[in-house]
């Protein structure tokens, strides 16, 4: 355990991330106009939507799973629901609620399919969180502290951890780009811009990038913004969930 | 209310693909629809990528893990690497490393479809590896206090590690599978038998550009409903496989 083959590979995984960032920065090239607010926006927007219905119905989920007896049986069939493809979720949405009831693909689609990609995903999450700090309600309780009370100190725990969880949710969802370019199919393609507002920054530079211009100055502001915003949402998410200790200077 | 909602995606996908599968062809190369749904050249693709990347996960994600869970190294670069959009990956290699890759007699194909989704997915591994290792090192102290040598209490100690590594290193090939955006752009899209170094296909990537293509209630979309069904059933095979390290993710 620990070998130096282990420390090697370490070394050489570490090195990847900054691969990743000289590969974006060596392939951007010169950009050909200002950047695309709409995709900005529509990529805030969808993101935003999703982080708010996972935190309006993931985190209370979690939270009544984690301090139920039955919270162990949900934990298979929304450990699969959370593990399906994305491409396979965007394909179910369009089949079922864009041919089958004849909602249009856009953004308002986009936003329904990312809050059902991020939803399972939150629950098991949020459960775990709350799960691990149930000592601290037990302990609470057994002091003679009401239920409100020992809510209140469980939540005084979690409460980094759960937005850490949502930010890394918010992450997923700004990157997604193989759901986004099933359900806003309308605002692909068909002579428009895939920069134009409507599809977000992760799809556009998908487009770019099948369509063979990822050399084209155009990838520079999506491919700049979406590495920023992933940066941050990931910077965040690994800050605020951390281990954190009690640190206690005398 | 949330549990309906998020469960609902795995009903509404059995109700399609049930019907889609027999519509499969599981002996035929090739897939060329509305005529012909032969997926074992495409299914076969993903199987190539699949496997180079599990590869690659598994390899590096054992490294990181055990720095990590062992030495409590700062993970923050993985955890950008965990974070950067599948997108953002391809973006890199194609464009960054275009004329390098080139140089190597690497174009779109399986080979960089696969090393790229490695790449994207070790910390999938990674995160499994070390959340066990504190237990690995309880058990490691436990074999010395129980008189065992060092070598031969690491003996036992490694094979744990390898297949826990294993373990997970499967379920990222199988998350690999199910990767589309990357993979579409990686793999270059042909419908043809299987490639490491010329362009061919998955079934994500193929699901990705035909479905919007498929008339509504043809047999070309209760096909795409049948591989749809077979990436579900793989993604959830992932779930259950690599547990609670692949929430994360």
């Amino acid at each position: 355990m620990g070998s130096s083959r282990g420390l090697a590979r370490y070394r050489l995984a570490q090195a990847l991330p900054w691969l990743l960032a000289l590969g974006v920065l060596r392939g951007l090239g010169a950009p050909t106009g200002p950047p695309d607010l709409g995709a900005l926006l529509a990529s805030l927007l969808t993101a935003t939507t999703a982080v708010a219905a996972s935190a309006a119905l993931g985190v209370g989920a979690g939270a009544a799973l984690a301090f139920t007896r039955e919270g162990r049986r949900w934990r298979a069939p929304l450990s699969m629901a959370a593990a399906i493809p994305s491409v396979v979720l965007g394909a179910t949405v369009l089949r079922w609620l864009g041919d089958g009831l004849g909602v249009a693909p856009g953004i308002g689609l986009v936003a329904v399919g990312l809050a059902l990609l991020c939803l399972p995903q939150t629950v098991l999450l949020a459960q775990e969180s709350f799960a691990r700090r149930w000592g601290a309600a037990e302990a609470a309780l057994a002091l003679g502290a009401q239920p409100v009370q020992a809510a209140e100190a469980v939540w005084g725990f979690v409460r980094h951890e759960v937005t850490g969880i949502l930010l890394g949710v918010g992450g997923r969802a700004l990157g997604e780009a193989a759901l986004v370019a099933l359900l806003a199919q309308g605002l692909l393609g068909h002579g428009r811009s895939a920069l134009q507002a409507g599809s977000t920054l992760a799809s556009a530079l998908w487009y770019l990038e099948i369509t063979g211009r990822v050399r084209d100055g155009r990838a520079f502001w999506p491919a700049v913004l979406l590495f920023g915003l992933a940066a941050l949402a990931a910077a965040g998410a690994a800050w605020l969930t951390r281990e954190r200790r009690e640190v206690r200077p005398f | 209310m949330a549990l309906p909602l998020a469960l609902a995606p795995l009903c509404l996908l059995l109700a399609w693909g049930i019907g889609g599968l027999p519509r499969l062809d599981l002996t035929a190369l090739v897939w060329a629809p509305p005529g012909a749904f032969g997926v074992l050249g495409i299914a076969g693709g993903t199987a190539l990528i699949a496997v180079i990347g599990g590869v690659v996960a598994g390899a590096f994600g054992e490294g990181v893990g055990l720095q990590v869970g062992l030495h409590g190294r700062s993970p923050f670069a993985i955890s950008l690497l965990a974070g950067a959009p599948g997108v953002l990956i391809a973006f890199a290699l194609l464009a960054g490393g275009l004329g390098f890759l080139r140089s190597l007699g690497l174009g779109p194909g399986s080979l960089l479809a696969g090393l790229g989704l490695g790449v994207a997915t070790m910390p999938l591994v990674a995160d499994g590896v070390a959340g066990q290792c504190r237990a690995w090192q309880d058990t490691y102290g436990a074999a010395l206090a129980l008189g065992l040598r060092p070598p031969a209490a690491a003996r036992a100690i490694g094979g744990a590690v390898r297949r826990a590594t294993v373990r997970l290193a499967l379920a990222a090939a199988a998350r690999i599978a199910g990767e589309a955006a990357l993979v579409s752009v990686l793999v270059g899209g042909a419908n043809g038998a299987p490639h490491l170094l010329r362009p061919s296909g998955s079934l994500a990537g193929t699901l990705l550009g035909e479905l919007p293509q498929a008339p509504p209630g043809s047999a070309w979309v209760l096909a795409l409903g049948g591989i749809a069904l077979l990436l579900g059933i793989l993604g959830g095979l992932t779930g259950l496989l690599g547990g609670d390290a692949t929430h994360g993710l």
